[in-house]
């Protein structure tokens, strides 16, 4: 049993979180993931599915950062690869017909936008689970090995 | 002093965090100055919807003026504006636009208060992010407190609260933290006011030896208080405390007091127990191994406070400053931000009741130094008397 409470009688809380954090650095020795490394691992995977996909490389950066700046908006910059009096025409001719534009897209884009957060949440995490399922697959039949190995009897005897 | 609070909501009646902060330092302040609360008719924030008559009565001994509500909330205009404004690249007429659709609107008040500001040396306004509080400040900001009430979510980022947040003659924060959330998000360092929070009504009667045999609850339990729902990261909460119960074998309760918005499955190990009076609540908690409060957005937590009352520890998400900042300070309970963290601290407040205890007796200090009403009261007073001076300190 770990000794907690100090001689004055009193727990200092974050000795305690200091001590659990390094029992969970422990851990690793023992051949036993931590949820961090579980994301690691994750992660690795998303991507490593993400280059047999050919996605590009700074979409999956954001796909992979912990905002949702890879998501789509109604939103979006009038712009034209024109030059001149012609562009200008162009940009206030986009301009004036966008909000007729926006009366039909905005609901369905941003609609797809909350269906894309939950796709992209609910990936992750089964990757996540693929993974420490893995783990925990390699480290059973590890163990069953080891157990073969020993043979009726072996071991403890 | 005579002194006017604005809320959005007010009364026994009304479930909800800040309005209960505002109700129970209404009533204090009330027994020393000349106050009357300003609020609408609605007991429902996602409705709006007028349940109280319109007109002054008496609550608890304070003077209540109440106002209706002009349009009510409707979810198919509020949450695509919520969800632009939040998730996505916007114009200030949309962050206009989100204001309103959170209303709640209530022109009434604001024309009481542009009609009879003389008539009170201060004003004290509860939550920033609603309308009452945001266009009611305007009027007399001078003689204005302001109890931001602020979370950590995306609702602060938005742009119409950066000079929002300058008006006031001073700031009511709750914790240091929500001090430096807000002074770092909007950009404005050195905001004028004072750290205080509130204090916590004891009902008179808890009924510590009779609630947790009467609600079966033997053996080691935790509870849980408020609302049930995914957002107070109650699915995350279960979850861990389900595996962690499964790893351990331990046959320890999770018991979830409050109403519940989540569907989840009840079994031996985790209890769903409604909603009881707080007499009730407090007497649960203070048989509880621990509170556990996995929220990740609270500005300060009324439970935790609560738990620290009654003595018993608390085990909170660590990725909530405010409440990982409480807990440190305090030295009144353990935190977690992944589920290793929660289960090794599980281990520590089940296998170690004498950690747990002396937590929970460290949280009660902590809690008599801080939180006692007489504390409360005095850092009131200094900033009301700040606010009768038009914002200069007396």
């Amino acid at each position: 049993m770990e000794q907690w409470i100090s001689g004055d009688g009193t727990v200092d809380v974050a000795a305690i979180m200091a001590r659990i954090r390094e029992k969970i650095r422990g851990r690793r020795d023992l051949g036993l993931y931590t949820d961090d490394e579980v994301l690691e691992l994750a992660a690795l995977k998303l991507q490593a599915f993400a280059d047999d996909a050919g996605i590009d490389p700074e979409l999956l950066a954001r796909l992979m950062a912990d905002n949702q700046n890879w998501n789509i908006s109604p939103d979006y910059r009038i712009e034209t690869h024109r030059r001149g009096i012609g562009a200008k025409a162009v940009v206030q001719l986009k301009k004036l017909v966008r909000p007729w534009v926006r009366l039909y897209t905005d609901h369905p884009v941003s609609r797809q936008a909350q269906i894309n957060v939950y796709l992209h949440y609910v990936a992750h995490n089964l990757v996540r689970e693929v993974v420490r399922l893995q783990i925990e697959t390699a480290a059973l039949r590890n163990r069953l090995a080891a157990l073969e190995k020993e043979g009726p009897g072996g071991g403890r005897g | 002093v005579r002194v006017a609070f604005v809320v959005q909501r007010y009364g026994p009646e009304v479930v909800g965090g800040a309005e209960l902060h505002c109700r129970w330092v209404a009533e204090r302040v009330a027994e020393r100055h000349d106050v009357e609360v300003l609020t609408t008719t609605a007991t429902d924030y996602l409705s709006w919807e007028e349940v109280l008559p319109a007109g002054v009565s008496v609550v608890n001994g304070v003077r209540v003026r109440r106002f209706p509500v002009a349009r009510r909330r409707r979810v198919e205009t509020f949450d695509p504006v919520a969800n632009k404004v939040c998730f996505f690249e916007h114009t200030d007429a949309e962050e206009a636009e989100w204001l309103v659709e959170h209303g709640p609107v209530c022109p009434d008040l604001l024309d009481h208060l542009r009609a009879h500001e003389e008539e009170y040396d201060a004003l004290v306004f509860f939550s920033y992010r609603y309308w009452t509080s945001y266009f009611g400040l305007q009027v007399a900001p001078a003689k204005s407190l302001l109890v931001p009430t602020a979370e950590h979510d995306r609702v602060l980022y938005l742009r119409l609260f950066r000079e929002f947040f300058r008006l006031p003659a001073a700031i009511v924060f709750n914790t240091p933290e929500e001090r430096e959330l807000i002074e770092r998000v909007t950009g404005n360092a050195g905001l004028p006011g004072d750290v205080v929070g509130t204090g916590i009504d004891r009902p008179a009667t808890v009924p510590i030896d009779e609630v947790a045999p009467r609600l079966d609850l033997l053996g080691d339990f935790f509870v849980y208080v408020g609302r049930i729902e995914p957002e107070k990261g109650c699915a995350v909460m279960i979850d861990h405390f389900l595996r962690w119960q499964r790893e351990t074998r331990s046959t320890a309760t999770l018991a979830l007091f409050g109403r519940s918005t989540m569907s989840f499955s009840e079994n031996a190990h985790v209890r769903l127990m409604g909603v009881v009076s707080d007499g009730e609540k407090l007497a649960a908690i203070a048989r509880a191994r621990a509170l556990v409060m996995p929220s990740r957005h609270e500005s300060l937590s009324m439970v935790v406070l609560e738990s620290w009352m009654m003595k018993r520890p608390v085990l909170v998400n660590g990725d909530c400053e405010v409440l990982r900042g409480q807990v440190l300070r305090a030295n009144g309970g353990l935190y977690y931000r992944r589920y290793e963290e929660f289960a090794a601290a599980m281990d520590v407040l089940t296998g170690q009741p004498a950690v747990a205890d002396r937590l929970g007796a460290q949280g009660e200090a902590y809690f008599q130094a801080n939180y006692a009403w007489d504390r409360i009261l005095e850092k009131y007073e200094r900033l009301l008397a700040r606010a009768a001076t038009g914002g200069r300190p007396r």
